[in-house]
């Protein structure tokens, strides 16, 4: 009843989930979905690793002006976005609970509290870039420190264009993240995520927890610059 | 279809695996993580996140980097061992993902190895070249101090071309 082409009942109330024709069974085809995402996270990883290896040599080369760089950040912005993260990467893996015991309403909530997090941490980054900016403090071209006691300083500018890449990327990741949990939104309304297939749920849940991952990394080296 | 009533809330390690299940391998067969533990875990990141914060208040040199990665380590891996599942994921999928750790090491260990052996770029950068600057009040072209500001850019100029 899990084989290729076949429709895999559902628990009363859900839509039932068909079998890709190309899996021999539903088992596969979930073990095939997630070992292809585990995967693609290792390409992430591997990207933002990149980005923390230029940020260890360049910290290394220039420690004083990353050091100075950090403590134009606020440290309380960076904190309050790290708890909201934390906080959704929770309900993230509660709504995949909910999902896999086909607890539908349980699963929309935790869903769309991690899709307000993500906003809310989209929010307080845009006010945090909009400071950055009206300080001079962009990336590249645009860093142009108004304040006198930051010039001088070589490897500044290095400090805030590594800033604005690693959380710009970071931040585009977010906004995906948002795309793709409104998506299992729209389909758990319609009763397709249930415990007879919460395949996507799983797979999006890991996505938003390496978002999180990055993240826990990204937050004491910029704001904090040990 | 109860196999997943079985692997109900609360129960640690309730794998659903009834005859039924392996028969057919349905998804509903896969672990399913206590409310508690989760509750516990964020509890735990809370703590951390605030002893990061703390730490970094207090200069211990050097191993305030050790120090804060360490404990950006342990988030990391709570994260990725209760929330991403690993600790319960299958082992083709643990080595997978847990490889590109491996990788990003040996990506550190050679931009390391290199940095390293130039102790001499780490030494001419790592001193600040701070300008006397305390007097400046204003900024903008055409004051004292973007003249002073052009000086320094100049300064710098000049540096570079007599291959510094």
């Amino acid at each position: 009843m899990s084989h290729a082409g076949h429709t895999v009942p559902a628990p009363a109330g859900f839509v039932p989930h068909t079998v890709a024709h190309h899996f021999e069974s539903q088992e596969q085809e979930y073990q095939s979905a997630k070992l292809g995402f585990w995967l693609f996270l290792v390409t992430e990883i591997l990207l933002f690793g990149g980005l923390f290896v230029a940020y260890f040599y360049y910290h290394t080369v220039h420690h004083d002006a990353f050091s100075i760089g950090g403590k134009q950040l606020s440290w309380k912005l960076g904190t309050t976005n790290t708890a909201v993260l934390l906080f959704s990467s929770f309900t993230m893996a509660m709504g995949v609970r909910s999902a896999q015991l086909s607890q539908k309403k349980a699963m929309l909530t935790y869903l769309v509290l991690t899709f307000l997090c993500a906003c809310g941490f989209l929010v307080v980054k845009y006010f945090e870039y909009s400071a950055k900016i009206d300080h001079g403090l962009g990336a590249g071209s645009m860093f142009h420190p108004h304040d006198p006691q930051l010039l001088g300083y070589e490897g500044l500018s290095m400090f805030f264009a590594l800033y604005w890449t690693m959380t710009g990327i970071h931040g585009f990741h977010v906004l995906c993240g948002m795309v793709v949990i409104a998506w299992l939104i729209w389909r758990g309304a319609k009763g397709e995520l249930h415990a007879k297939h919460y395949m996507p749920v799983d797979i999006v849940g890991l996505y938003w927890h390496l978002v999180d991952l990055i993240w826990i990394f990204l937050f004491p080296l910029l704001y904090l610059v040990p | 279809m109860t196999t997943l009533d079985a692997a109900a809330p609360g129960h640690g390690h309730g794998h659903g695996h009834s005859a039924h299940a392996e028969a057919h391998g349905h998804e509903h067969d896969h672990h399913v993580c206590g409310v508690p533990t989760f509750v516990g875990i964020l509890l735990i990141l809370f703590v951390l996140t605030v002893l990061t914060v703390g730490v970094s208040h207090f200069d211990f040199g050097r191993f305030n980097m050790w120090i804060a990665m360490a404990i950006a380590a342990v988030k990391a891996s709570l994260v990725i061992s209760v929330f991403m599942h690993v600790l319960w994921d299958t082992t083709i999928n643990r080595i997978f993902f847990l490889s590109s750790f491996l990788f990003l090491g040996l990506f550190f260990l050679f931009a390391f190895a290199d940095l390293l052996a130039r102790g001499d770029l780490v030494k001419a950068h790592a001193r600040p070249a701070p300008l006397d600057a305390s007097d400046i009040s204003e900024w903008g072209p055409g004051t004292k101090e973007h003249k002073f500001f052009e000086q320094f850019k100049n300064r710098e100029k000049n540096g570079k071309a007599k291959g510094h």
